[in-house]
């Protein structure tokens, strides 16, 4: 059995001078194939005596398991040798930013309308919209200001014609609203508003947010508990917040509430003006005027309404301290929201 | 409103600090806005609410104090030096509605001069400049006693008769001012005989001013109608400290007091002789009556107070009242004009008991589920989808320049010319309501890329508004828009791709479509002047156009303030009320097949006026339910390629549902698919 040695050795040889997986793959062929040295062995082994066929059949057996062994380790081997060169070849600086990773930034006002809707929703508000360009009717009239009553003073006006302005405030939508539906109501109403006034604390545009709660038993003790849970929810549970007589002509009693200066925390400061108060919302209980306006009888039906301006609640939570940056659109502003 | 603090302490005792004052004041609803000292005085500026007219005095602010405090008032006390037995002068009014009470009184053989230093004094901290002694009195005793006060020159008076009227026709009038007024008709004029000397409760005519050589004067304390007071004031632009006082109403039982404590100072200052005082007060007054529930106040306030508390809390500000077991009578005050009905009164016990006394309580409601809008869901959603695509979300004024809206080249026809204008702008830039939001976004991109940002992507979401040009509809057409801006300088991109960022821009699109699931719209090439004609494209969703994106043109960016090179600008604007509102198409699961597809490719040279999506299209419309998928995977001009002709591959993807398909069967659907292509597009099969 020396050729078999010697077969063995030339295997060794030979496989280890394969360098890929298709030297290899000859090889198999070669000694393991149809028409391979060991199959050759094998098919041989019927020339033999009977006696010897056994032993050798056994050792020639040995040698194709060894040989097959031996080539798949070598196969592996070879994988893994190719698939690490393709790995280096394909290795990239994991570092740079992948395409369209940059995200825009939400406008802070925008931001903050969701949230305050949000604070509303949750305390079961729904929400309303209304014309923003709209009748001095619902705008003026329905909501207890006269033509020639100086509460018109409070709000310069943007004039379309004699009937028609950019509204002033979203109240107009409590009207609308009450007109087309029964009590209980309980909505907000989001939205751009417009006064004829420009400077370093005003712009011609603004955004606020009106709330108007009505059904058979609503009080100001009421009022002033929902007020409490937004302020609480939208700054922090521990901000003060104080009501103070003021007045609207479609509410009556009407309330002034503040917070306590987030900044100075009471002690005074340039933002509060040394108050240690900040105003942030108007409210009251609907003028029963308003009510006999939409056709509602205010001997049963009671409610309180509010409106609220965005920019300032944003201006408060973000540090911002000069309105105009809203509406300069610069992105190096915007980025940061 | 400027009070100086000890003005106030000498009609109410208080040992309390300007401080706390200020703080009282504020709490019951009269905003001391700030306090500052000015040598032994301390000077509060209020803000008044315009409902609180009786407060724009010290003695009103006294009295608003004292209700406060539950102390009394204590008006200062003057003897008036006997009147001579005559009046010189008559008094008539001519119209009632308008002028409630005129009264008035002639002081002859006065000295005009200086001043003395305490009156002027007292002047200056409330905000008024000092003139003469006489002019003087009249303003410190508006200011004291809340009634505004007119002097003539009594020598300039020709006819001996006073009467309140307003004018047959307009007339010319000089104030003094110096200043030409047009009067109309519906002014109301003091006349002397038939000479027009004032207008009344705005301002005095200059021909009748008291100067250095007047002897005699003719004091006037009159009540003229607010509303009239204030459209006149409004239509001359004129405003006065008597104007603003009388719009807010004044007390008709302080006219005559007023006039006493005016002609006290002036005899005091001035010398001279106190004639007759005439006082010519047609309509008797009546004090509104008011009845107020006891159990109507706590079911409004939420509170449960007695009616002996409430009553206690009314009699504060002045008012005479009853009480009647179950509900108070209560006669109003003459001053307290804003006091009309019971809601009022119930403002004035909450804010006399302390609003802050006043327990929250959570109201009791019924718990309902409301229903979701799916247009805000909707607007959520793009509004998430642009910012995580990179555009950062913009917010503009919703005015137009109406120079911006020239630049568009839009149609005459175009609805987008149609804007609202206002008739008072700020600045004619801003004299437009917006029709579109490209203008806008025009200048919010030139603002960021002329400050060096060299990535810039925009969106805005906010309304437009059309004027519908009827005059049925007073109120103009308002509808949500998404508008989006995009520059991204090609020189400095990290990723040097070949797209084309109108393709860049237009899959930021696709992808939000995709997402509102809004069913099948199709793309086709836009129409908008200010855009690139052949990179740009309108959204057509049903048969509306629901927005359009595109390359600016050239010759509009040319006009732009903008050095811009080698990048393209990209805009884009959809109507939100379009593709946000889905007719509600229920969301069902379709099955799909779970056995194996085959692929096959065609490609092929079509002529330019031939879409990617009318292949599509085309593809789609054979007859087959096999075909399962197209998509295109190619799509070439240029070299290799017959000139002018486009190269367009697409995928098909066939599959059955009930099946494993055989490349036989398939072989032959897909020959007739190419077919019939073929035959309906004229194109050429690519080898």
């Amino acid at each position: 059995m020396d050729d078999l040695k010697e077969l063995r050795k030339q295997f060794l040889l030979h496989l280890g001078r394969a360098e890929d997986s298709s030297q290899l793959q000859n090889l198999r062929s070669r000694y393991l194939g149809k028409k391979g040295e060991i199959t050759g062995l094998l098919k041989s082994l019927t020339s033999m005596p009977p006696a010897d066929r056994p032993a050798a059949g056994k050792e020639i057996n040995e040698l194709k398991d060894f040989i097959e062994n031996q080539l798949n380790r070598h196969l592996q081997k070879i994988h893994s040798r190719e698939i690490e060169g393709r790995i280096q070849k394909e290795s990239i600086d994991v570092t740079l930013p992948g395409p369209g990773s940059e995200i825009g930034g939400r406008h802070p006002i925008s931001l903050v309308l969701d949230e305050v809707i949000d604070i509303f929703i949750s305390m079961g508000f729904g929400v309303e919209e209304g014309p923003e360009i709209e009748l001095d009717f619902y705008n003026f009239e329905a909501l207890n200001i006269p033509r020639d009553h100086p509460a018109r003073d409070m709000q310069d006006t943007f004039y379309i014609n004699d009937e028609v302005v950019m509204r002033t405030h979203t109240s107009p939508v409590q009207v609308r609203v009450m007109q087309q539906r029964k009590p209980p109501l309980r909505f907000i109403a989001p939205g751009k508003v417009y006064r004829c006034d420009a400077d370093i604390s005003h712009t011609p545009m603004f955004h606020q947010v009106e709330g108007l709660m009505v059904d058979t038993n609503i009080t100001f003790a009421n009022l002033k508990s929902v007020l409490e849970s937004f302020l609480h929810s939208v700054f922090t549970p521990d901000t003060p917040v104080r009501f103070r007589p003021s007045y609207f002509p479609f509410t009556e009693p009407s309330a002034e509430v503040d917070i306590g200066c987030i900044f100075c925390k009471g002690s005074g400061c340039r933002i509060c003006k040394t108050t240690g108060w900040i105003e942030i919302l108007g409210s009251g209980m609907v003028n029963p005027k308003v009510f006999k306006m939409v056709g509602y009888n205010p001997r049963k039906y009671t409610g309180f309404a509010f409106g609220m301006g965005i920019e300032r609640i944003t201006m408060l939570k973000y540090g911002i301290d000069d309105i105009r940056l809203f509406y300069e659109n610069d992105l190096r502003f915007l980025g940061q929201f | 409103m400027l009070l100086p603090f000890n003005w106030l302490k000498e009609f109410i005792k208080i040992r309390k600090s300007p401080g706390e004052i200020a703080d009282m004041l504020t709490m019951a609803g009269l905003e001391v806005e700030s306090s500052e000292g000015s040598g032994d005085d301390t000077v509060f500026d209020i803000d008044l609410t315009p409902n609180r007219g009786d407060c724009l005095s010290v003695l009103g602010t006294a009295r608003e104090l004292a209700a406060v405090t539950g102390k009394n008032i204590k008006i200062p006390r003057f003897r008036l030096p006997s009147e001579d037995k005559r009046s010189w002068i008559r008094v008539s009014i001519g119209d009632r509605d308008l002028c409630a009470r005129y009264a008035g009184r002639v002081l002859k053989g006065i000295k005009v001069e200086e001043s003395p230093a305490w009156l002027k004094k007292r002047l200056e901290l409330s905000g008024i400049r000092s003139i003469n002694n006489i002019v003087d009195v009249t303003n410190y005793v508006m200011l004291e006693y809340g009634q505004p006060l007119h002097a003539f020159d009594f020598g300039k008076l020709v006819s001996g008769q006073i009467c309140v009227s307003t004018p047959d026709k307009s007339i010319r009038f000089t104030t003094l001012d110096g200043i030409e007024r047009l009067i109309t008709g519906d002014m109301l004029l003091i006349w002397d005989g038939n000479k027009p000397v004032a207008i009344a409760g705005v301002m005095g005519g200059l021909e009748s001013e008291v100067g250095e050589d007047t002897t005699g004067i003719f004091l006037e304390s009159a009540c003229f109608n607010p509303s009239s007071v204030r459209r006149t004031s409004s239509e001359l632009g004129l405003k006065s400290e008597s104007s603003f006082r009388f719009e807010r109403g004044i007390d008709v039982l302080n006219v005559d007091k007023a006039l006493d404590r005016a002609s006290f100072l002036i005899s005091e200052l001035a010398g001279g002789v106190l004639c007759k005082r005439v006082d010519v007060f047609p309509r008797k007054y009546r004090p509104r009556q008011v009845k107020l529930e006891y159990a109507k106040v706590n079911n409004i306030l939420g509170v449960n107070l007695s009616g002996t508390k409430i009553q206690d809390l009314i009699s504060r500000i002045g008012a005479r009242v009853e009480d009647f077991d179950d509900y108070l009578h209560v006669e109003v005050p003459s001053y307290r004009n804003d006091i009309e009905n019971d809601f009022d009164l119930i403002e004035e016990v909450a804010r006399l008991y302390g609003y802050h006394r006043i327990a929250s309580s959570a109201p009791v409601i019924r718990v309902d589920a409301l229903p979701k809008s799916k247009v805000r869901e909707n607007i959520k959603s793009i509004r998430n989808h642009m910012c995580s695509r990179g555009y950062s979300e913009v917010i503009n004024f919703s005015f137009m320049n109406p120079d911006m809206i020239r630049l568009l080249n839009l149609d005459s026809d175009d609805p987008r010319n149609n804007a609202v204008r206002i008739l008072n702008p700020l600045r004619q830039e801003e004299s437009l309501v917006r029709t579109t939001l490209v203008p806008s976004l025009l200048e919010n991109l030139g603002y960021n890329f002329n400050r060096g940002i060299r990535t810039v992507k925009l969106f805005e979401i906010s309304k437009v508004f059309i004027d519908k040009r009827q005059k049925s509809d007073k109120l103009p057409g308002e509808s949500m828009r998404l508008g989006g801006a995009y520059l991204v300088d090609r020189t400095h991109r990290l990723w040097k791709d070949n797209v084309d960022d109108f393709f860049v821009v237009k899959g930021d699109i696709d992808a939000m479509i995709k997402k509102l699931t809004i069913g099948n719209g199709l793309w086709k090439r836009s129409s908008e002047p200010f855009l690139h004609p052949g990179r740009s494209a309108d959204f057509i969703l049903g048969n509306r156009k629901a927005g359009f994106t595109g390359i600016l043109s050239p010759d509009v960016l040319h006009l732009l303030d903008m050095k811009v090179h080698n990048s393209d600008v990209v805009l884009f604007e959809f109507d939100l009320d379009i593709i946000t509102v889905n007719k509600d198409r229920k969301h069902v699961y379709k099955q799909f097949s779970r056995f194996p597809f085959i692929q096959r490719d065609i490609s092929v040279l079509v002529d330019p006026e031939w879409s990617a999506q009318d292949i599509l299209e085309l593809v789609k419309s054979y007859k087959s339910k096999l075909i399962d998928e197209v998509t295109v995977f190619d799509y070439y001009s240029g070299k290799n390629i017959p000139d002018g002709k486009i190269s367009l591959g697409f995928n098909v993807h066939y599959r059955a549902y009930d099946r494993t398909l055989s490349d036989e069967e398939i072989d032959g659907v897909h020959n007739d698919l190419i077919g019939f292509l073929l035959k309906k597009s004229g194109a050429q099969l690519r080898q």
